[in-house]
């Protein structure tokens, strides 16, 4: 039945109408809810006020004002929880870096880094005669390198950070090359960025070469999500719906040896039980550490379910990344555009290529992939396929030599901690940094 | 789409989904964008107010929303009561325009005259199919007819608009 002129007519409702529609119900919902939980909140906020003036008395009982008995329990319990890990001895008679802890309340033994940021200054290493801090790596460690920089101001590296793009390997061997060691030449380096843990052999390079005392720094995990309106509900999706969604060649339906340009337009042509809905993408350019994460975690994630495609990692693997990295470019993937939150709520079907943090921050539903929804907790074990570590590998005899090298390196763990850090990054435990700042020699894999 | 957490219907993903479809069976039912939003306002906070009196085991959600929607539309069609015969059709002629809404505002306008000559039961079976997307089997629930008579129904009835379209 030729019907098409009918579906033609059909419109979608303006995105501020919904929006307020859906304000109107929910106020509707909670003015409900609400008369039933007045008695409980009640009754709850009677306790708290009791229970606060039952400490207040306490605490003035015992002679001290409350306020500064409790900063300085404040004060105490942050330096145990944060500072304290992260703090790195000077080499001492050649021996390895090691982990120090503070004791509680005490003070740092003098060769030890402070704890806290006000008192980060460190004398430069006698004869030093450089004090710039060179990093390399790829674009989401140096972008959240230099963002935290830019925020600690004069706490950071005492002369402006020299990043070098890099990809993770490259960055590595430029920390592990034998004129790394000491005084680096220009293009090696004190720091490198890696978006993947360092590989034994590279271990072995980097000793080979007499690069032998180097920390990790667990940076945090950079997380990619495909994320539509709340008004929608949570996707749900797999790896390889993402990738046949998104992949610019994708394996021929009727020939799974070879490959097509990618014919898909809509969900449920990938997999039947998923919505008949166009699929539409916003997304950041393609040359956005926002796109390099997605390609290198859920498009991969999803490209490696199919065993040619995996098997080309070995064999071919300049192939391998055109496949399982390239972005189709039909029209289906979108830059992002003005008002992308106004975007979703109107279009249902259409999902936005986002940084986690920032999906959370405007209120966007990340999809769940493979059935598990990231989370921190999700993303922090390694269970959700859209989110990978990021790692810093630190020259520590140079980093020594270099004033506020590893002030900032310190600080920078604490700050990613924060909540209102510049890092886009998922914060690891708290403990991953005094677990993993090994020495060279000590790290396990 | 998932519309069940547990044993509990997702409110919010059933006004996703069900919106848009809402506020297009008001437009094919009323044939112009005019008080399509205050219906489709109307019928959910109608619902919304006796959500709790749903029952499942009654009735399917959609069937549920649309008795209301329906008995919303009514009653306003009722206060209304604007019926153009269908030789007013003929005179409309086909324009293309260079504003997509205009045009579809336009054609909508074509459809509400097209179908102002149809029996009061065709126009309702065209707005539950094409503006509420919405399945014969579902139709036959909503409109008490038999699942193959309303196949039969709009199959007539778009033949007959499309002639004239």
């Amino acid at each position: 039945m030729n019907d098409d002129f009918l579906h033609r007519l059909r419109a979608e409702p303006s995105a501020k109408f919904l929006a307020a529609l859906k304000a109107s119900l929910d106020r509707q919902a909670i003015s409900h809810g609400q008369a039933r939980r007045t008695l409980f909140r009640t009754a709850i906020l009677a306790t708290l006020i009791g229970g606060s003036a039952v400490a207040m008395a306490f605490v003035a009982w015992k002679g001290l004002p409350a306020s500064a008995r409790f900063a300085t329990r404040m004060s105490g319990a942050q330096d145990r929880a944060s500072q304290s890990k992260i703090i790195l001895s000077a080499p001492n008679g050649g021996g390895a870096p090691k982990v120090l802890t503070r004791a509680a309340g005490g003070d740092a033994p003098a060769s030890a880094l402070p704890a806290t940021p006000v008192t980060l200054a460190m004398q430069p290493a006698p004869g030093s005669d450089r004090s710039r801090f060179s990093l390399a790596g790829p674009k989401a460690v140096a972008s959240n390198v230099e963002n935290v920089a830019r925020r600690l101001g004069p706490i950071g590296p005492a002369k402006p950070l020299d990043i070098t793009p890099a990809s993770s390997t490259d960055a590595i061997a430029m920390l592990c090359h034998v004129h790394a060691i000491l005084d680096p030449h220009p293009g090696f380096v004190d720091v490198a960025g890696a978006s993947r843990r360092i590989l034994p052999a590279e271990l072995e390079s980097c000793k080979g070469n007499g690069v032998t005392r180097v920390a990790e720094l667990l940076l945090g995990y950079e997380t990619v999500v495909l994320a539509r309106s709340n008004l929608y509900g949570t996707p749900k999706l797999s790896a390889r719906d993402i990738f046949l969604a998104m992949a610019a060649e994708v394996p021929d339906p009727n020939r799974p040896q070879s490959l097509i340009k990618n014919p898909y337009r809509i969900w449920n042509a990938i997999d039947g039980t998923l919505s008949e809905d166009k699929i539409e993408v916003f997304g950041p350019p393609p040359s956005s550490a926002i796109m390099a994460a997605f390609q290198q975690t859920l498009m991969e994630a999803g490209c490696a379910t199919f065993r040619s495609l995996a098997a080309l990692k070995q064999s071919d693997p300049k192939r391998y990344e055109q496949v399982c990295r390239t972005v189709r470019d039909d029209g289906v993937y979108k830059g992002m555009v003005p008002n992308l939150r106004a975007q979703l709520e109107t279009y249902p079907n259409a999902m936005a290529l986002e940084d986690f943090r920032d999906a959370g921050v405007q209120g966007f539903v990340p999809a769940a992939v493979d059935g598990v929804e990231p989370t921190s907790d999700t993303i922090v074990a390694g269970t959700y396929a859209g989110s990978r570590a990021l790692y810093l590998y630190v020259n520590i005899v140079r980093a020594y030599t270099v004033p506020g090298a590893l002030p900032f390196l310190a600080a920078y763990v604490k700050d990613v901690q924060e909540p209102w850090s510049f890092a886009a990054l998922v914060p690891p435990r708290r403990q991953a940094n005094a677990g993993n700042l090994f020495a060279l020699e000590e790290m396990k894999f | 789409m998932e519309f069940m957490e547990t044993n509990e219907l997702n409110w919010d993903a059933l006004y996703a989904h069900q919106a848009p479809r809402i506020y297009n069976y008001f437009r094919f039912r009323l044939g112009s964008e005019c008080d399509v939003e205050e219906l489709t306002a109307r019928t959910f906070e109608r619902a919304w107010r006796s959500r709790s009196r749903y029952r499942r085991d009654l009735a399917g959600f959609s069937t549920w929303l649309f008795s209301i929607a329906q008995n919303i539309g009514t009653d306003h069609l009722r206060a209304r009561r604007e019926h153009l015969p269908i030789d007013a059709a003929l005179e409309v002629r086909a324009e293309g325009s260079p504003d997509q809404d205009a045009e579809r505002r336009s054609d909508l306008a074509r459809l509400a005259l097209l179908c102002g000559g149809l029996p009061e039961r065709e126009r309702e079976l065209v707005a539950l199919k094409y503006g509420a997307l919405i399945n014969n089997r579902l139709i036959a629930e909503l409109t008490g007819l038999s699942e193959s008579n309303v196949g039969t129904i709009l199959h007539r009835v778009v033949q007959t608009l499309r002639e004239r379209w």
